[in-house]
């Protein structure tokens, strides 16, 4: 099966990067768009589920977390707040399951680490799928180093339920990969975030990582993007978990 | 008709999911497919498609609440004829592949065709092939099993409440013990809940007799020494691992009975062409089952390093799924750990499982001589259905003189 890789470098807001995300997903389910990876970059931003939005204080908070520099933006995928910036990689995976056999949640998750995973070994960094304590947007699929969240991800199905092969639709998932930076004030953007709408502020930065301090020296950003962007294009990482 | 739409089994093994929005409310109506409402379990945001058309008679959860997997999220009063009938279909065939009850309509009375206590004749009940599987392995009567399904329809939970009132062996729930407040519940769900059921199906299925021998390994180990530091200069620990999987091909394919597995269904054994060693691991999650394919075709060498490469995929839970199916043979190491013996539950549907134990120094008796050797302590569970206990000592006679003498073991290689 053929995947379109979509290197998209076009500059977006992150509303709008999430707002294509939907539209591919869309298109998938109606069989307009075929399987899909998209490597994308966006600016500084809080991203938010639709759960978020049901908290207290959320319209206030988010316009103090703007004033602060960080936009708060809804996406309409799991999982809870997750801060993105210049210095993540964010990479979804778009698939109609009419194509595609995809029946279960965590299947989908291997075929969307695999070449994160592939990625980060040609750095020396080897990860798992784990939860870790203290990480904002925490689940049982984190890409997890050394005990840190190096990467978030993320579902969302349409169309057909996870479970029952018999339903089509189509599948979303995406990941944030940390790659530059410290990750002290996108932590502390998350807890202003919490503590501001009415939730429960209690993230820590040391359970969260990036490449750069796994690595302990300076990563170019265009180098990691080329890289994977050469892992999918390879297509056999893909292949492996799944045959797709 | 009512439809009542359950939670479905979403994930792998999940237990349970938030209700995160409700998309549409009581008394409105809805077309087949249409979404009902978006659940969330493991960060996966998921539409629930109405299974058919009609109007919503009632919500049964609020958004934010954390429901099980099987209750009831939605009744539907079904409208046409059509969606009726397919969604009691779509409940045959998806229960079969997800093990999930997603539409069931209350019984209707006018349908019933058994009330409790009253037996009818055994071609007359209504239940799935799954149910009949479930139904013979805890030995329960169908005819004797009021249904709750659809259409009379006897389903999974009839029969184990039926099993569970015969005391018949089935899963229930833990006795009450005395109450205490430090007393912690851990939800199943998750690979603990995949082992649960692997291994209870294994149990209640197959069977079980468990052989247990030990084998002098003195030149075993020697050989071992010798050529443990060639392979750490590659960066392989060699353990003893290797040396038992290829002195256990080499007894499958002496006894190719325990190379096989019953097809149940179809009242065949299945003898396996190929040599697919499952090796247990132990991760934080839970055991996993990784697979060296081809185990025949491989060096030692070979062996070594995937049998390492695989453990470590495993620990990190980066396996993926094909490395984790196929298997037709087991070994469980928990010598590794210190143990000697045990009564490994077969990986089913493998008709055998080995277990390896740790080699310690005992005393031994070699030529009339009481020495000091190394022993491997061995346990072989095997399914007798398939396999008489001559059979599974002859193949552990010929693992303990393989591993015993190790220049035999090079004779068989490949």
């Amino acid at each position: 099966m053929q995947i379109v890789v979509y290197n998209d470098i076009e500059q977006r807001s992150p509303q709008a990067q999430l707002n294509l995300d939907e539209q591919l997903l869309q298109a998938a389910a109606k069989g307009d768009v075929g399987p899909t990876w998209r490597l994308w970059q966006d600016g500084q931003a809080l991203v938010v589920t639709r759960k978020e939005t049901h908290l207290p204080h959320f319209h206030s908070a988010s316009v103090s977390l703007h004033r602060q520099g960080w936009p708060v933006v809804v996406r309409r995928s799991g999982g809870s707040t997750l801060p993105h910036t210049a210095e993540m990689l964010q990479l979804s995976l778009i698939l109609p399951r009419g194509l595609i056999v995809v029946e279960r949640i965590a299947q989908l998750y291997a075929w969307l680490a695999a070449p994160l995973v592939g990625l980060l070994e040609t750095y020396g960094i080897q990860v798992g799928f784990g939860e870790v304590k203290g990480a904002f947007c925490d689940g049982s699929y984190n890409l997890v180093a050394s005990g840190h969240k190096i990467a978030g991800t993320a579902q969302r199905w349409i169309g057909g339920l996870a479970g029952v092969p018999s339903r089509q639709g189509a599948v979303l998932a995406h990941a944030t990969l940390f790659v530059k930076g410290q990750m002290r004030a996108p932590t502390q953007a998350v807890n202003t975030f919490y503590a501001l709408a009415g939730g429960q502020p209690h993230y820590e930065e040391r359970a969260v990582t990036t490449m750069e301090t796994m690595l302990q020296k300076e990563v170019q950003m265009e180098e990691v993007r080329q890289k994977l962007l050469s892992i999918l294009e390879r297509g056999d990482l893909v292949d492996a978990y799944g045959n797709l | 008709m009512s439809v009542v739409f359950r939670l479905p089994d979403l994930g792998e093994g999940m237990a349970e999911a938030e209700i995160v929005h409700w998309l549409v409310q009581p008394g409105e109506r809805v077309r087949r497919d249409q979404p009902l409402a978006e659940v969330q379990t493991d960060k996966a945001l998921v539409e629930l498609p109405s299974p058919a058309a009609g109007r919503i008679a009632e919500l049964a959860a609020q958004e934010g609440e954390v429901v099980p997997v099987g209750a009831t999220l939605v009744t539907i009063e079904a409208e046409d004829e059509e969606d009726k009938q397919e969604a009691v279909q779509d409940t045959e065939s998806d229960a079969e592949n997800t093990h999930s009850a997603l539409f069931q309509a209350p019984p209707a009375d006018a349908l019933r065709v058994s009330t409790e206590g009253q037996a009818i004749p055994a071609n007359q009940v209504l239940a799935t092939p799954a149910v009949r599987h479930l139904a013979r392995e805890l030995g329960v009567d169908l005819t004797t099993v009021p249904p709750s399904g659809p259409h009379g329809r006897i389903t999974e939970e009839d029969v184990r409440q039926a099993a569970a009132k015969t005391a018949v062996s089935s899963p229930q729930r833990a006795p009450e013990l005395a109450s205490s407040s430090a007393e912690e519940r851990i939800p199943l769900r998750g690979l603990r809940r995949e082992i649960a059921a692997h291994v209870t199906q294994a149990a209640f299925t197959a069977p079980h007799v468990t052989l247990f021998g030990e084998a002098e390994v003195t030149h075993l180990v020697a050989l071992r020494d010798r050529l443990y530091p060639r392979l750490q200069e590659e960066g392989i620990g060699l353990t003893y691992l290797p040396f038992v999987v290829k002195a256990v091909v080499a007894g499958l394919h002496a006894f190719p009975m325990l190379n096989a597995s019953l097809d149940d269904a179809g009242q065949e054994i299945v003898l396996h062409p190929f040599y697919h060693i499952g090796i247990a691991t132990a991760t934080p999650e839970g055991l996993l089952v990784p697979v060296l394919r081809d185990a025949d075709r491989k060096s030692l060498h070979e062996l070594a390093k995937e049998i390492q490469e695989l453990a470590q995929r495993a620990r990190e839970r980066r396996c993926t799924p094909e490395e984790l199916r196929g298997s037709t043979f087991t070994v469980t190491n928990y010598g590794a750990f210190g143990g000697s013996f045990g009564t490994p539950i077969l990986n089913f549907p493998n008709s055998a499982i080995l277990g390896i134990g740790r080699i310690d120094e005992k005393p031994w008796v070699r030529d009339h001589q009481l020495v000091v050797a190394p022993v491997l302590p061995f346990s072989l569970s095997f399914d007798h259905r398939l396999i008489d206990g001559e059979t599974a000592q002859r193949f552990l006679n010929r693992l303990f003189a393989l591993l015993s003498d190790p220049d035999q073991l090079l004779l068989e290689m490949n």
